[in-house]
Formats: C-alpha cells, sequence, structure tokens
C-alpha cells in the first residue's frame, strides 16, 4: 500500500530528526536545568533527596556578592569587548576594502584568528602572558612602557582587562571578516556620486559608509553581544576565573559550581540567569533577522 | 601646509597601505607566530631569559616528545573522527529540514526556523549538566558517539540556517517540472536539491566541522581518556609536576591549528560565504 502525503507532511517529516535532537538535547535539557534550580541540590545525589525550595537558590544568586561580581565582570566584559572589537573591526574591514593590491592577502590573514578555537587561543595568550617569561612583558620592557615584566593574569585589574584583550583578538577577525562583506555590498555609485559633491574621508564614513551598514552592524553587535554572554573557553582557559574569582563570567562560574562544588541547585540557578539574559537578547536578535527574511 | 605632487601623493598612499597592512598582518599572525617559535625550541629552552625571538637552536622534541609521551596521534584521530561524523550528521539531517523550510509549504515553517535558530544562541551551561547525565544513562560516556551527539545539536542551527537560505535561492522552475512529473518532495530533494547544492553543503560542512573541531565544554565533560578526548582537551589538561611544560603545550597548539588553519586558507572563499550569509543576507 502506498501511501501519498500531503507536501505539508512530507515537510514535518523532514522536520523530524532535527527536532528530536533538539528537544532530547535541548529543551529538555534546559527545563531539567530550571527544575534543578528550584530545589535544593548538593553532592552526588542528583535525583534522590531533593527537597523544593522555590527560588531560594535565586534569592541567594542575588544576594552573593561573588555572584554580582561575575555578573558585573560578565557585562563589563561584554561592553568592552563587543566596543574594541567592533571599531578594530571596522578599520580592518576598511583597510582590506581599500588596500587594493593586497586585498587577496589580507582576506586570507584576516580570517585565521577566527579560525582559532577559543580553548588554543586561551592557551596562546596564557602563554604570551606568562609572568616570567611572556612575551608580551619583554616587549613592553623592551620598548620601554615598563620596568619590570608584569603578571598580566595574577592582578585582578590587569587580568580582568587580559581576558579581554585576548578575547578582542579573536573576534575582531570576525567582525572585520562580516563588515568587509557589508563594505563590498554598498553599491559604488553611491560614493562616486558622493565624491562630486566633494564629500570624502571621515565625512564619507559617518555619513555614507555608516548609515549604508547599520542593518549589517547592528546584525554583528547583536551576534556578538549574544556569543561574548556564553563566554566560557576563553576565561576557563586562561584565567580559569582567578585571581580569586575576579575574572569569573556567568559560564564559568556555574560551571564551577556544578563540577567543583557539586552544588548543582545553585550551579544551576546561574546557568537560568545566563539562559534568560541570552533569551532577551535573541529576542531582539529575531527581530532584527525577521525582517530582512527571506522565506515568506 | 605644504602641497604634495600627484607623485608624491601617490607615493605616500601607497606607504599608508603597505604599513597597514603591515600592522594588520602582525595583529593576527604574531600570536600564532610566537606560539610556533615557542614550540621549535628545545625543550626547556622556552623558559631562558634573555627570551630567544628567534630560536639559536631549532629542535623537533617538544613535537616528538607530545607524540610519544601523549600518543597525540590518537587525540588528533579523536578529534578527526568527531569532527567529520559531527559534520556528516548535520549536514544529513540539517539539509532535510532546511529543504522543507526553504522549499515546502506548511503552516509552522517560519516558527519552525525560528525555533531551531534560538536553540542555537541558548548557552552551553544552561544543558551542560543535563547532557552530562543523559550521555552517562545512555553509556556514551567517553564515546565519540557521545561527542558526536552533542556537538550536532550545537551545529544544527546554523547549519539549517545557511541552508536554507541557500536553498530558497534556488530557482523554483526545476522543481515546478519535477512536480508536473510527478515527482514527491523526498525525490526532488535527493535528485534535484542536493546535487545543485554542493558548494551550500560544502559552505555549511566546513564550518560545522571547525565548530566541532574547536568545541571544549562538552569535549572536557563527556570524554575523559584517550579513547575519545579530542586534542585541545589533552592540551589543556597536560599534567606539570611543577612547571607547565609549555614547549610541548605550544607544539600540541600548532598541530591542532594546522588542520583548521588550511581548511580554512584553502576554502576560504566558502568559509567566507558561510560565516557572511548567516549574517549579512537573508
Amino acid at each position: 500500500m502506498k501511501i501519498k502525503l500531503t507536501e505539508a507532511r512530507y515537510a514535518y517529516l523532514f522536520l523530524i530528526p532535527t527536532f528530536l535532537v533538539i528537544i532530547i538535547f535541548a529543551f529538555f535539557p534546559i527545563t531539567s536545568t530550571f527544575w534543578w534550580s528550584v530545589h535544593e541540590l548538593k553532592d552526588k545525589i542528583l535525583w534522590t533527596g531533593m527537597p523544593f525550595v522555590g527560588f531560594e537558590n535565586y534569592a541567594w544568586a542575588f544576594t552573593n556578592s561573588q555572584v554580582w561580581g561575575s555578573l558585573g565582570y560578565t557585562l563589563y566584559f561584554v561592553a568592552l569587548s563587543v566596543t574594541l572589537e567592533f571599531w578594530i573591526g571596522i578599520g580592518m574591514a576598511l583597510a582590506m576594502f581599500h588596500t587594493f593590491k593586497l586585498k587577496g592577502v589580507l582576506r586570507a590573514i584576516v580570517i585565521v584568528p577566527w579560525a582559532v578555537p577559543a580553548i588554543i587561543q586561551a592557551s596562546m595568550w596564557r602563554w604570551m602572558f606568562h609572568p616570567n617569561v611572556g612575551i608580551i612583558s619583554d616587549i613592553l620592557v623592551k620598548l620601554g612602557v615598563i620596568s619590570a615584566p608584569l603578571n598580566f593574569l595574577g592582578a585582578s585589574l590587569l587580568a580582568m582587562h587580559s581576558v579581554i584583550l585576548a578575547d578582542v583578538w579573536k573576534t575582531s577577525s570576525f567582525m572585520a571578516i562580516l563588515l568587509f562583506a557589508g563594505l563590498a555590498a554598498i553599491p559604488q555609485d553611491i560614493y562616486d556620486s558622493a565624491k562630486v559633491d566633494g564629500a570624502r574621508g571621515w565625512f564619507r564614513f559617518r555619513h555614507i559608509t555608516l548609515p549604508m551598514m547599520l542593518p549589517i552592524i547592528l546584525v554583528a553587535l547583536l551576534f556578538r553581544t549574544m556569543d561574548a554572554f556564553r563566554v566560557f573557553d576563553l576565561v576557563y582557559g586562561l584565567t580559569g576565573g582567578g585571581p580569586g574569582t575576579t575574572t569569573e563570567v556567568l559560564s564559568t562560574f556555574s560551571y564551577k559550581y556544578y563540577f567543583s562544588y557539586h552544588n548543582f541547585g545553585k550551579g544551576s540557578a546561574l546557568a537560568i540567569v545566563t539562559f534568560l539574559i541570552l533569551v532577551a537578547i535573541s529576542l531582539f536578535y529575531i527581530r532584527s533577522l525577521q525582517k530582512r527574511l527571506k522565506f515568506k | 601646509m605644504v602641497s604634495l605632487s600627484y607623485r608624491q601623493k601617490r607615493l605616500l598612499s601607497q606607504t599608508i597601505m603597505y604599513a597597514v597592512a603591515a600592522i594588520i598582518m602582525i595583529y593576527c599572525l604574531f600570536p600564532i607566530a610566537w606560539i610556533f617559535i615557542t614550540s621549535i625550541k628545545p625543550p626547556g629552552a622556552e623558559f631562558h631569559i634573555p627570551i630567544e625571538y628567534i630560536p639559536s637552536k631549532v629542535s623537533l622534541d617538544n613535537y616528538i616528545e607530545i607524540f610519544v609521551e601523549h600518543k597525540f596521534h590518537y587525540y588528533l584521530l579523536n578529534s578527526l573522527v568527531v569532527a567529520s561524523a559531527t559534520t556528516i550528521l548535520v549536514l544529513a539531517i540539517g539539509s532535510l529540514s532546511a529543504y522543507a523550510i526553504a522549499r515546502l509549504r506548511f503552516k509552522f515553517r517560519i516558527s519552525s526556523l525560528l525555533t531551531i535558530l534560538v536553540v542555537g544562541m541558548m548557552p552551553s551551561i544552561v544543558m551542560i549538566l543535563p547532557i552530562f547525565l543523559i550521555i552517562r544513562e545512555l553509556g556514551l560516556m567517553n564515546t565519540w558517539l557521545g561527542l558526536i551527539i552533542t556537538h550536532a545539536v550545537f551545529s544544527l542551527p546554523i547549519t539549517v540556517w545557511l541552508l536554507a537560505s541557500y536553498f530558497a535561492e534556488l530557482p523554483f522552475d526545476l522543481e515546478d517540472a519535477a512536480k508536473i512529473d510527478g515527482y514527491t518532495p523526498s525525490s526532488i530533494y535527493r535528485k534535484i536539491i542536493m546535487p545543485l547544492s554542493v558548494p551550500g553543503l560544502f559552505s555549511a560542512g566546513i564550518l560545522a566541522f571547525i565548530a566541532s573541531w574547536g568545541e571544549f565544554m562538552f569535549a572536557l565533560t563527556l570524554t575523559h581518556t584517550i579513547q575519545a578526548r579530542t586534542a585541545l582537551v589533552l592540551i589543556t589538561t597536560l599534567p606539570g609536576a611543577y612547571h607547565l611544560k609549555w614547549g610541548m603545550i605550544n607544539a600540541g597548539v600548532i598541530l591542532t591549528l594546522i588542520p583548521i588553519i588550511v581548511i580554512v586558507l584553502v576554502f576560504q572563499k566558502w568559509v567566507m560565504r558561510g560565516l557572511t550569509a548567516g549574517a549579512v543576507k537573508y
């Protein structure tokens, strides 16, 4: 017997595998994490003896100074990192766009940092920030900027910014690629007519390039903001959240609550806080995408 | 103000161009170059002061050590198998869904696309503990398969997104003709869409491969031994009795980076297309 399926039925059939994976490995886990976040759940007993505590774990989170510290650092990390990578990224994109002869070479080079996995990037920068034989200290000493090697990852304020610096190296490359594509999509005749009107340099950038690229810039910034909020690998590998808990971001902090302190209830509450922040940003992102969606 | 002749102006702009290009090159490549230089110093020489910018003695001992002492080739193999299998898996199931979303008429098209997309935006940390338990319950702890499934979850959304936008751009004429000939959606998918979409599949596949090769949180949590642990997890968990063997770690970093840098450079066009298709065009 052959069953004739309608187009819609075929569509649902084709969506089954993807949704199966997503339901089992995303929806179910997120629900469980939420469920655990309203229970007290410690040590190795995950399924037995977990009293319901309502929003106690959240109350703890919002009164704990270390949690506030990590939330604060996460926000600072996101704000500074995204700002820096945007300006460096747009600088590189413009340079790639205007250095006619070297366009191909530059394009190939700019893409390289993006391809470096975040945890590898962490290892690379940890070596370059080494307290005794770190090359960054060495260069700064040779240039006379500092008199003795600095322990970049050893002092709170310095470590907080070193992590951001390491992050910007990789992410500015991603920004440059996206913004370069945006630049290339601006019709040339707009520039030509602007030239006739005598617009040049900063004026041209400020009044033609930037407005033309605004939609792409918005998407790129939202995407990167989202990604920066999820940061884990870089911090885990570079400082492990230290010194103390000064460079702890939300993800590394809840990972610690899970796998070091075995306090799954509190860890889950922290994870859900991260999740909610991302849901909020993703709504903005989806809306900006939806406006320009091609599938009608 | 000094007025410059045309030739001087040209010379000046050329000089600036090369200077800017040089700065970008140093910015992007210096960290990798320094890691490479460290890795080819004899073991222990990486700690010598003053720091040698150009090694006085070149040695491959760090590389030999990581292969002989830690059997690094097995970890590279784990990375390769996991990333390749993840790529094939997400292309297979992702292209089916992308085809449905881009080409078939049904009620929940946009909402199912957006649902898939939102999943890709969620932080790993909110899923790590339950997935850890699921994988353990399934008996997939410390196996390739356990890691492949989890990596697939994170690459599926972007794959579906990229492929759906690729499929949407294919002309509808062929499909209409095929429909008249009585082709079902599944044969259209197999015989028309897939063969026409090789570049799109390639683009999405490369991104999935790179993502899986570089994934850390799950690889760290779900694998423990040489059986399944990936290369970059080994590098970051290398034990150091008194201090870390940075020469060897950096050798491992270079070995882990080579495959993806080669892929990115060789398939630059596809990588760029994939990256920008997700954000710039829809």
